[in-house]
């Protein structure tokens, strides 16, 4: 017997595979994946119901679930890996990240500055859209991640204030 | 005939397609991010720009001319975005000896001015909302106070003179906010127009946004190729338009296209444009801009009228001739569009990058897909996020927007996050079914994005469990037999197959 621990978002679902079934958090189910290309497009039968899905593995035990017009991002965490699971970057209040991907624009402060709540601290722009980054609370400037003509991803950091 | 179509997604398609459909051959520019995409492999010839920073290779007009003479290019299509309204862009293709298909320079230099456009529609007989025809900006600080002190309603709309694209535009609340929303509008400007001068303009609540398709020959002539309803819209950008109108009376109908027929006469009109209007509660309609180029939601015109606008306008900047008079201009039936944006709804619609892992476009009856994403595309900031656009025609309102339903459930994207499930749910809406929509729309309307079914996420689990068994079980007989490369490299295979 298999067992797999699926995360989804807030939720967990334990998978028991077997030579003869299925159970999905103990409950008996009847399910066949069927692989209808190698493009990763599967029909899932399970009971009386079908659904047509895509899924893409992302590495990291991890797969996007792509099934009526939802992508949905599952983590598996089998009985024998146990990978951990990986968590969102960390946050703190005084890390300014950059809430979207994108190219720095420009970054109106420098090491040492002292910033009030509001102050731009860095300018944004993807995909023709800029957004105005701005200094959450009162700080001093640490430490400059950010450099103008380069580009970030979604939760870098961009700018340290203490 | 050889057309070079300053452009790249799936507005160059769309241009090139008629292009073809015409007998004429085609030349595309790209950048160096756009090596394999499909509007590069679309042309009958494609010619490299730069790199994928559109201000080096997209906006760069020296090296866009440079190509187009390079291949003897007769005509040049600017499509919509990038180089479409520049003015000095247009002058220089037509001092090269090209056509430039789309309106005279002078017409793009009026229009892209909207003070000057705003002037030039007032003395047109149009209705014009009143504001301060005083410019502000290049820094002048004295102007920049005065002009707040003096601003006494609100809320009011701070605009870029040369604004577009609804880039350079800001809504101000109060005096204090006014100042703030200024130097932002002034920012944006500076970096998409190159220059940051700015206007006010009072804000009209919950207005309706119609907007009406004319052509013209250059000549006096101008026909109105009717309107459409562009009302949805999230940062000023248009999510939903449709056409015709809902919920026009036949006056206003009248009134709108008559307008826009005078200001196309005015302007002396070439080419394809769109003159754009505010809709207020009372019935009002006030001339807000002109758009000088083809429009992202030019389909359902199309699709209405039953009139290729492409070819229409290819033909007409070849022969002179626009080939219809206005009583041939019938409309038949409903048409909507809806945007398909690269942006994630559980990240306040953000811009989205990510690489297709999977794309299945809608089929069947009354549904038109221009769209230019392929399996495996790598969607980056570099561009904009627009990567598909749906286009339903139904017999009446009600049967398009059935369609639209259908479409968006067939529409399968995997590997980025996209606008697709908020349009659906924008669309099952009563206010929506009735036609009953304003600009203000999407302030208000706040779906829960994250109730996605326990069932589906049930399925999901069982599908990912599946897969991972399958893969460890074929891992485990790989690892048990004699080593052998080609079995390694069959797994290999069979992950990318995954990936």
């Amino acid at each position: 017997m298999s067992v797999y621990r699926i995360f989804i978002g807030e939720n967990e679902y334990q998978i028991e595979i077997t030579e003869t079934g299925i159970r999905i958090n103990g409950e008996e189910i009847e399910a066949d994946l069927l692989q209808l290309n190698e493009a990763g497009l599967y029909l899932l039968n399970h009971g009386d119901d079908k659904l047509e899905l895509h899924l893409a593995f992302l590495g990291k035990n991890t797969y996007v679930v792509m099934a009526d017009g939802q992508q949905i991002e599952a983590q598996v965490e089998t009985n024998l890996s146990q990978a951990r699971r990986t968590t969102g970057a960390l946050k703190d209040a005084k890390s300014i990240t950059a809430p979207m991907p994108g190219i720095v624009i420009e970054v109106p402060v420098k090491l040492g500055d002292t910033v009030r709540e509001g102050d731009v601290v860095c300018i944004l722009e993807s995909m023709k859209m800029q957004m105005v980054i701005q200094a959450p609370s009162a700080g001093t400037v640490v430490e400059l991640a950010a450099k103008p003509d380069t580009s970030v991803n979604k939760d870098e950091l961009l700018v340290r204030l203490e | 005939m050889k057309v070079l179509v300053a452009n790249r997604g799936e507005i160059a398609i769309r241009v090139m397609r008629a292009c073809r459909e015409l007998g004429f051959s085609a030349v595309a520019v790209y950048s160096d991010a756009d090596r394999g995409a499909l509007h590069t492999r679309y042309a009958d010839e494609a010619v490299h720009i730069g790199p994928a920073a559109a201000r080096d290779s997209y906006l760069n007009i020296d090296k866009v001319i440079a190509a187009a003479l390079e291949k003897k290019a007769d005509a040049i299509h600017p499509g919509y975005g990038f180089l479409s309204e520049n003015q000095e862009f247009a002058a220089r293709v037509e001092a090269a000896g090209m056509i430039f298909i789309g309106p005279r320079p002078e017409t793009i230099a009026m229009t892209g001015d909207k003070l000057e456009a705003r002037r030039i529609a007032r003395l047109a007989g149009l209705p014009v909302l009143s504001g301060p025809d005083v410019p502000i900006g290049e820094g002048n600080e004295d102007d920049l106070n005065r002009m707040v002190a003096e601003q006494d309603e609100f809320p009011v709309i701070v605009k870029a003179i040369l604004g577009g694209g609804g880039r350079g535009i800001r809504l101000a609340h109060n005096k204090s906010e006014l100042k703030k929303m200024i130097r932002q509008a002034q920012r944006e400007s500076m970096s998409s127009f190159g220059a940051d001068g700015i206007y006010l303009e009072p804000f009209i609540d919950r207005a309706r946004h119609i907007e009406v398709q004319i052509i013209g020959d250059g000549q006096g002539n101008v026909l109105v190729l009717g309107e459409r309803e562009c009302s949805i819209q999230r940062r000023r950008q248009k999510l939903i338009e449709e056409a015709p109108a809902p919920n026009l009376s036949s006056e206003q109908r009248q009134q709108v296209h008559a307008y826009a027929h005078q200001l196309g006469v005015a302007l002396n009109y070439r080419s394809l444009g769109t003159v754009e209007f505010l809709l207020d509660r009372k019935g009002n309609f006030y001339f807000i801009e002109v758009n000088p180029r083809i429009q992202v939601e030019h389909p359902v015109s199309e699709v209405v009228l039953g009139i290729d606008l492409l070819r229409l306008q290819l033909r007409l900047a070849l022969t002179g001739d626009m080939k219809y008079t206005q009583d041939q201009i019938v409309v038949r039936g409903a048409a909507i569009e809806a945007r398909i944006l690269a942006e994630d709804p559980a990240n306040d619609f953000m811009p989205a990058t990510g690489r297709i892992a999977y794309v299945q476009e809608p089929d069947g009856p009354g549904i038109r897909v221009d769209s230019a994403i392929f399996q495996g595309m790598e969607i980056t900031t570099d561009y904009d996020s627009l990567i598909a656009k749906v286009i339903v025609w139904g017999e009446d309102r009600e049967a398009a927007i059935g369609r639209l339903t259908r479409a968006l459930q067939e529409f399968q994207i995997s590997g980025v996050p996209t606008s697709m499930d908020f349009i659906t749910r924008i669309i099952s809406q009563e206010s929506f079914i009735h036609g009953r929509v304003d600009t203000t729309f999407l302030d208000t309307f706040k779906p829960r994005m994250a109730d996605r079914s326990e069932a589906l996420e049930k399925v999901a689990a069982i599908a990912a469990a599946l897969a991972m068994h399958r893969e460890k079980h074929r891992r485990q007989t790989v690892s048990a037999a004699p080593e052998s490369n080609w079995r390694k490299t069959a797994w290999a295979e069979q992950m990318r197959g995954l990936i």
